[in-house]
């Protein structure tokens, strides 16, 4: 790992701009994000290499320092490498800086909302990396999520640290990121895993623990940020082809002769700068035929992006994002003897199931001084679904069209030496037009504020966001949502961290104004839906040498106001409405362990152990779809072109589930611990023109182990799949 | 080495259990039969099934579809031909199920149904099935006859 990382530095002689002949000016910038890097040291030196005088760079990047007598200088900046270079005739210099990831040492951006390290944040972070996330292969990246110590999937909806069940695809309690830009769709509040460009994600941040003082609303159990790769300076393309197949599976009453049970993808991207614009796109064409009966899906996505700069003072970049699917209806088993066939319980037959997402976006960071930098971003993201008839000639199932609309202003300031300031306004608009949850619109508008103080070795966080959020008729709601949390360096790799969050959910259009029969259920509106609050604590540490990173936490969390559907008699039927019902809690511990016994990083190991006790605080009963044990292992050995490696997941049985899925679902109750083991092995070679080329070999759920994520779907068994990966 | 036992042991262990498993036929029970139409039907007929319903009537129409406090198996017959056919229950050994019938949708999904045809004594009430583990119960047969509807189970 550190062996490739190497010095990158560009040392660009601009148009005078200083103001003074004797004065050097100039910015420090990552070289992959362009984005100002804050707090690096500029040691100016003599012939002789001596120090004689030391600045350090503004939230801008930017740097002034008195040119005599110097002719070096020595930029050193924490999680990148240190440089020294020449002081050219020039009065100003742009000096790029590459990353240099010490183990346990990512650099992040979605904690603070800007560039920092794990250890300057008070909060429990993880990140997963480009490369990990595409040795998986995944369909999807909700895939990916499930390896991330202390975060858990149930179908679709993400579960950190026991924060969130299962609620039906409804209102997600984590709040979801694209580049830092909310993408949930207006309707659902769902995440639509499908549509984002793995090819192009370069990793994910996951900080666990609420978040609404920085995000809003959503923020609830988390923030998960997925980043997307920077343009390269030249031209690189990628292409990855993947085939596979499903198991048989072991038990005579649940084989499917006339499910072939294949899969395949074809992945491809170009990236390349032409002058200072950067291009960035890939597409991705995916066929599951599915190891259940009308569980097949047909999936397609692209993704685009550009980078420019209008000026030396600014950045603009923008992406484009397109997917569709077509899916089986498959909603749950018939039951558990026939666990690959689904229902054919009236309600429960679905007809195939058509969306798109649609998402447009941009940012522009603009330095307008030394000491402020304003970020604008916009976007739109507009998703839909419709569902064929259940029976030819039959009346269509639902559809939804939904767009959410989001601008945000965000100020960067380091006026005062000691205290970084983030500070910004935003407005989300929401508007859907459904036979499921007729037609409505919604507005939420932000500001927030956060101060980060700095005495060495510690750093304290405080902030605050106050959210207004307005549907149509109803009473606009308020939330208040504070912050506090504190760092304290204690040197020799040693580092600790508390903190204090607040986290709130403003309930979605869905859940307020579904009106539909719906899978056999009458659901029926509630207008006067209040939002969900959390807040939540932890304390932990983090210590690090050359080859081992140790990380721990123990945490707490409450939550009011929890948002279940549950039966109400209405006019004398028993109907289902969504309620605030639920107050509860969790609280556990969570240990990472990451080792490199090699000193070529050759051999790496991690093993993430979380424990979680959530339950409701009035009944006292465990909470729905929260394992209590969560342990994720990974190995990775290399071994000349030969890569192996090995996950292996424990997720212990859910202690409680949806009584009403039960009481719908034959054999609802069915549920198991879980052990996934995926081996992989991959090989990679020179091949035809010179062009590296990898072929890899994996086995998903080696076990063929049998168990649920929710009621009634048996979640994928064993699957052999062979990939080919280039890059040009 | 010993490591390594242990870890060929707990390997060898977690391959023998594969987690969930079919229920073994020792420890289900089964009901079949055949439905025999007379006639045809005299309005459309969007659904037709025979339901396997575990709680007594009356119930709301809106359960058929649902599902939802009736527990109710549906097993679907074709809407187009009205030949003799049969069908089968897998059904939960030592529980009573009180009403076995063959019901049609001629309109809204959850209001417009109507039972064709139900297994009933001479007093015209709806006959109970409670079956042991491994029980097949067959020849639990139904006489459809379109022009002639029997008493409906649904709450009025």
């Amino acid at each position: 790992m550190k062996n490739i990382l190497l010095i990158f530095l560009a040392a660009l002689i601009l148009p005078g701009i200083a103001s003074g002949k004797n004065v050097l000016h100039g910015y420090v910038k990552d070289t992959k994000t362009q984005e100002p890097i804050a707090g690096a040291t500029i040691d100016a030196l003599s012939l002789e290499k001596t120090s004689i005088r030391k600045q350090m760079t503004k939230v801008s990047g930017e740097f002034r320092i008195d040119k005599d007598s110097i002719a070096f200088l020595h930029i050193s900046a924490l999680g990148f490498k240190d440089t020294i270079i020449p002081v050219l005739t020039g009065n100003s210099l742009v000096i790029l800086l590459i990353e240099k990831p010490v183990l346990g040492e990512d650099i992040i951006v979605t904690a603070q909302k800007h560039t920092t390290t794990v250890q300057d944040v008070p909060i429990s972070i993880s990140v997963v990396k480009s490369s990990e996330i595409t040795s998986r292969a995944p369909e999807a990246i909700d895939f990916a999520l499930r390896y991330i110590p202390g975060v858990s999937v149930t179908e679709s909806q993400v579960n950190i640290r026991g924060s969130s069940g299962y609620a039906r695809s409804v209102g997600s309690r984590v709040l979801f990121l694209l580049d830092g830009i909310p993408f949930l769709s207006g309707d659902n509040g769902d995440v639509k895993f499908d549509a984002m460009p793995i090819m192009n994600v370069d990793r994910i941040e996951v900080v666990k623990g609420a978040g609404s003082a920085l995000y809003g609303s959503n923020a609830l159990g988390g923030v998960i940020n997925v980043i997307t790769r920077e343009p390269s300076d030249s031209l690189h393309g990628a292409l990855n082809v993947n085939a596979g197949m499903y198991d048989q599976v072991n038990y005579p009453e649940w084989q499917i002769p006339e499910v072939k049970r294949r899969f395949a993808s074809i992945e491809g991207g170009l990236t390349g700068t032409t002058g200072e614009t950067g291009l960035l796109g890939s597409f991705a064409l995916r066929r599951n035929e599915g190891y259940r009966l009308g569980d097949d899906s047909y999936k397609a996505n692209g993704f685009a992006k550009i980078t420019t700069p209008f000026s030396s003072h600014d950045r603009f970049q923008a992406s484009l994002l397109l997917a569709n699917e077509n899916k089986g209806g498959f909603l749950y088993w018939k039951d558990l003897n026939n666990a690959l066939f689904p229902s054919d319980s009236l309600g429960a037959v679905n007809g195939r199931i058509h969306s798109f997402k649609g998402n447009i976006q941009s940012s522009l960071q603009s330095i307008l001084s030394e000491h402020f930098i304003l970020t604008s971003r916009a976007s739109a993201l507009f998703t839909n679904f419709s569902t064929d008839p259940t029976i030819l000639g039959g009346a269509p199932g639902p559809h939804s069209n939904a767009s959410n609309y989001y601008l945000e202003f965000e100020g960067n300031s380091d006026i005062l030496d000691s205290l970084y300031l983030t500070t910004g306004v935003l407005g989300q608009y929401q508007l859907v037009y459904s036979d499921l949850f007729r037609n409505h619109h919604g507005i939420t508008l932000g500001a927030y504020a956060q101060g980060e103080y700095k005495i060495a070795p510690l750093i304290f966080t405080l902030g605050v966001r106050g959210d207004a959020v307005k549907s149509e008729d109803s009473a606009t709601i308020g939330s208040l949502s504070p912050k506090f949390g504190a760092t304290y360096h204690a040197g020799n790799g040693l580092d600790f961290r508390t903190s204090i969050g607040t986290g709130f959910r403003a309930p979605t259009i869905g859940e307020k104004y579904v009106d539909q029969n719906f899978s056999g259920f009458q659901v029926v509106p509630n207008p006067s839906l209040q939002p969900e609050k959390s807040y939540s604590s932890e304390i932990g540490g983090s210590y690090r040498t050359q080859n081992i990173y140790l990380d721990g936490a123990i945490f707490y969390s409450s939550f009011d106001n929890l948002i279940e559907a549950h039966f109400v008699n209405q006019n004398g039927s028993e109907v289902i409405q969504f309620e605030n019902l639920t107050k509860a809690e969790t609280f556990g511990h969570e240990e990472v362990i990451e080792y490199y016994p090699l000193s070529n990083d050759n051999l790496s190991l991690r093993l993430g152990y979380t424990y979680v006790f959530p339950r409701d605080r009035v009944t006292k009963q465990i909470l729905n779809f929260r394992p209590r044990h969560l342990l994720q292992a990974r190995v990775e050995g290399k071994v000349g072109p030969v890569t192996l490696s090995s996950d292996f997941r424990y997720i212990s049985k859910y202690e409680s589930v949806d009584s009403i899925l039960i009481q719908q679902v034959p054999n609802g109750d069915a549920r198991v611990n879980a052990y996934i083991w995926d081996v992989r092995i991959a090989y990679t070679t020179q091949g035809l023109f010179a062009m590296p080329v990898t072929f890899s070999f994996q086995v998903q759920n080696l076990l063929n182990y049998y168990y649920v994520e929710i009621v009634g779907n048996l979640a994928p068994i064993r699957s052999f799949s062979f990939r080919v990966e280039t890059t040009f | 080495m010993r490591k390594f036992t242990f870890l060929l042991s707990l390997l060898s262990a977690l391959s023998c259990d594969r987690g969930l498993a079919p229920i073994p036929a020792s420890q289900i029970a089964t009901i079949s039969g055949s439905v025999h139409f007379i006639g045809l039907p005299k309005d459309s007929v969007k659904i037709l099934a025979v339901v396997l319903v575990q709680p007594p009537p009356p119930y709301a129409t809106s359960s058929i579809v649902s599902g939802l406090n009736t527990t109710i198996f549906p097993y679907a017959l074709s809407t187009t031909s009205f030949s003799d056919t049969s069908y089968s229950f897998t059904v939960q050994p030592d529980t009573t199920y009180h009403y076995i019938g063959v019901a049609q949708n001629f309109g809204d999904l959850f209001k417009d149904w109507k039972v064709l045809a139900f297994i009933h004594d001479d007093k015209d009430s709806a006959v109970s099935f409670t079956l042991k583990p491994g029980e097949i119960r067959t020849g639990v047969n139904l006489v459809v006859r379109f022009d002639s509807l029997p008493r409906q189970p649904f709450i009025k």
